[in-house]
């Protein structure tokens, strides 16, 4: 079927159009042909009848005299002089010449010996094929209207029954696209009078009920495991804080100590993400409040007050969104530190209209595929965790705010619609 | 100053008393749930710190105990739950403040400081060091009574020291003092130490002496 794609339905009806335009086609003169032939049987027969009967009742009475009286008045059976190098006793079909229709017509006729007087004869006997043919061609006719309506009719009728035959699937097709299993434990189908659909539907709630389970498992999981971390890695860290204060600490013990902290910071850093996209997953951020855009980031910006930054707002009123704080703090955190820690000259922040934007400089374009995806390194940055944009874009699925990236002019641009 | 440490991780406990006992508090140690409630009813602290999960029940029951006693306690919830939506119920049920793990101990000491601040000294609350006065209210900084004029990160890392005197503060632990918890924030060392610099600068203009003293590039340290 190639790259198309052709609906069940269709695949079926184009085989049964197939196979009925087929069988009409072959059908028709196989009919037409037997059909006439069956005719020309019958009139061979009628024909050897006419040469018995000639046989039994004139052949003994009839003198050579009459002969041409007898010629006179009988059209389809002609006696005629044995002079001609004839078959005899062999049905054969001729065209003869009639002189009213003015026009050949076809003729069944055959050559009987007899004797007239002692003298050797033929017999002609022969009909008309005229009305025959139109009566076979009427017959053939009428097969094939008769053959048509009804393929036409089946047709109709099982693309109607088929339709609705089908509509169950279609019913749990449509469930099954709709489902999404961060959102649903369980889809619901209709039950069906259909054996098949109801096997299916059943088969297809086993599954979703499977997959939902390992779903949640592999969240609880991470949740869980990212939990367990946590106190080793604030054990771990408190001893440094406690090393760090070692009164007569060496320059070379120090360097130690700092890589260490740098090792740990990354560590808790990615174990705080891990749980932190786990709880966003399982919906733990319930609380939701009026947040202005603009203040919350004038706050961030606080921080990088030595940077190069760029805050353009233009807004009439405020842009106000409705979400958890704690939630919109870090999806602007992670978006500003990105695009100040990937680029090297200005980052452009712009609050226009009900949508932010985020420019740096870059290189090349990034991935689109590879970019929200968790752990995919898509720079050569170090400090990354493979998480801070998966973040951003769990958090912009939550509240439906429409996250894009682009690349142009040699600038990385991230928008998020509110 | 008295505080009760109720962690029963064992060695984070050691760290934590170690720190603070070398800052002159009087500190104490329950290591579970039973330990703790006979310690909250029978003596008085300055500042509580609680861990939520404890064998034997959960810390936020004993918050429920602390604040039914009426005692004028600090309570600091330090938990490994981190969600933000426990912090807000946490500090719904009356706790002042909540710490998720890990934690740098300098973190743990400013917020008990600052705990213990806020109730001792409702109102004037400032920190007097040598000629730095800090006003907490007005976020002021005074050195010998001349207004200085500092950045808000500028302020928080003083403050942040000054909490910390005398102790090596790693760089570390205030890049995350000031982005925040779960701030995704990398590379921000450097900013620490831009800022360390900037304060310097303005201190030192002002007359001050010069008491912040760099470890080897792997943290500061408030000497006076």
């Amino acid at each position: 079927m190639g790259s198309m794609k052709y609906r069940l339905l269709n695949i079926s009806m184009f085989y049964q159009a197939m196979f009925s335009v087929g069988l009409l086609v072959l059908s028709a003169p196989v009919f037409y042909y037997s059909i006439h032939k069956l005719y020309l049987e019958d009139i061979d027969e009628s024909l050897a009848i006419i040469n018995q009967e000639f046989i039994l009742k004139q052949e003994n009475k009839l003198t050579a005299s009459e002969i041409s009286y007898w010629n006179k008045f009988n059209r389809d059976v002609l006696i005629l002089k044995d002079e001609k190098q004839v078959n005899t006793n062999e049905f054969f079909n001729q065209f003869i010449f009639d002189s009213i229709a003015n026009e050949l017509e076809p003729y069944r006729s055959i050559y009987y010996p007899i004797k007239i007087n002692g003298g050797n004869y033929l017999l002609l006997a022969r009909q008309s094929l005229v009305e025959t043919e139109d009566l076979v061609k009427t017959i053939v006719w009428l097969f094939v209207i008769i053959l048509a309506t009804l393929l036409i009719g089946l047709f109709v009728i099982n693309r109607f029954v088929s339709g609705k035959i089908w509509q169950p699937f279609y019913n749990t097709l449509h469930i099954i696209e709709k489902y999404n299993i961060e959102n649903a434990e369980n889809a619901e189908f209709e039950k069906t009078t259909i054996y098949e659909f109801n096997e299916l539907n059943y088969s297809i709630e086993q599954l979703i009920k499977k997959s939902f389970q390992s779903y949640k498992i592999q969240k609880e999981f991470t949740e869980k495991a990212a939990h367990e971390m946590q106190t080793p890695v604030a054990v771990f860290q408190s001893k440094l804080d406690t090393l760090l204060q070692t009164k007569d600490l060496t320059a070379e013990q120090a360097e130690i100590v700092e890589s260490l902290y740098k090792v740990l910071a990354k560590l808790s850093r990615l174990n705080k993400n891990l749980l932190l996209l786990a709880k966003i997953e399982n919906n733990a951020f319930k609380t939701e409040q009026v947040v202005n855009l603009a203040d919350e980031i004038r706050n961030i910006l606080a921080f990088y007050n030595n940077k190069n930054i760029q805050f353009n707002t233009e807004l009439q009123v405020p842009l106000l969104v409705n979400a958890h704080v704690g939630l919109i703090e870090i999806l602007l955190n992670n978006l500003i530190s990105n695009a100040i820690n990937h680029g090297n000259e200005q980052t452009i922040i712009s609050l226009i209209g009900n949508q932010l934007l985020i420019e740096n400089d870059g290189t090349n374009e990034l991935d689109k595929n590879l970019l929200f995806k968790r752990f995919s390194k898509i720079s050569n940055l170090q400090s990354g965790n493979g998480l801070g944009l998966s973040i951003i874009k769990e958090i912009s699925n939550k509240y439906n705010w429409g996250l894009a990236y682009s690349f142009e002019n040699k600038k990385h641009k991230f928008s998020i619609k509110f | 100053m008295k505080l009760l440490i109720i962690e029963d991780e064992e060695e984070l406990a050691k760290s934590i008393l170690a720190y603070f006992r070398s800052e002159d508090y009087l500190c104490e140690l329950a290591n579970d749930f039973e330990h703790a409630k006979e310690k909250i009813n029978n003596y008085s602290y300055d500042c509580i710190v609680l861990d939520i999960n404890l064998p034997g029940g959960s810390g936020l029951q004993l918050l429920e105990i602390i604040k039914g006693l009426k005692k004028n306690e600090g309570v600091i919830i330090v938990s490994a739950k981190n969600s933000l939506d426990d912090r807000i119920n946490g500090l719904k049920l009356g706790a002042d403040d909540y710490l998720s793990k890990p934690f740098h101990l300098s973190e743990l000491n400013a917020r008990v400081q600052s705990v213990i601040r806020r109730k001792k000294f409702d109102g004037a609350n400032k920190i007097q060091e040598n000629e730095v006065t800090i006003d907490m209210e007005l976020k002021a900084v005074f050195v010998k009574g001349f207004p200085l004029t500092i950045t808000k990160t500028e302020y928080d890392l003083l403050v942040f020291l000054i909490a910390n005197k005398k102790k090596v503060v790693s760089k570390n632990a205030m890049a995350e003092h000031l982005s925040g918890d779960d701030a995704d924030m990398f590379n921000n060392y450097d900013f620490v130490y831009a800022h360390i610099k900037n304060l310097k600068k303005k201190l030192s203009e002002i007359g001050c002496n010069d008491y912040i003293k760099t470890i080897y590039g792997v943290g500061y340290k408030w000497e006076a």
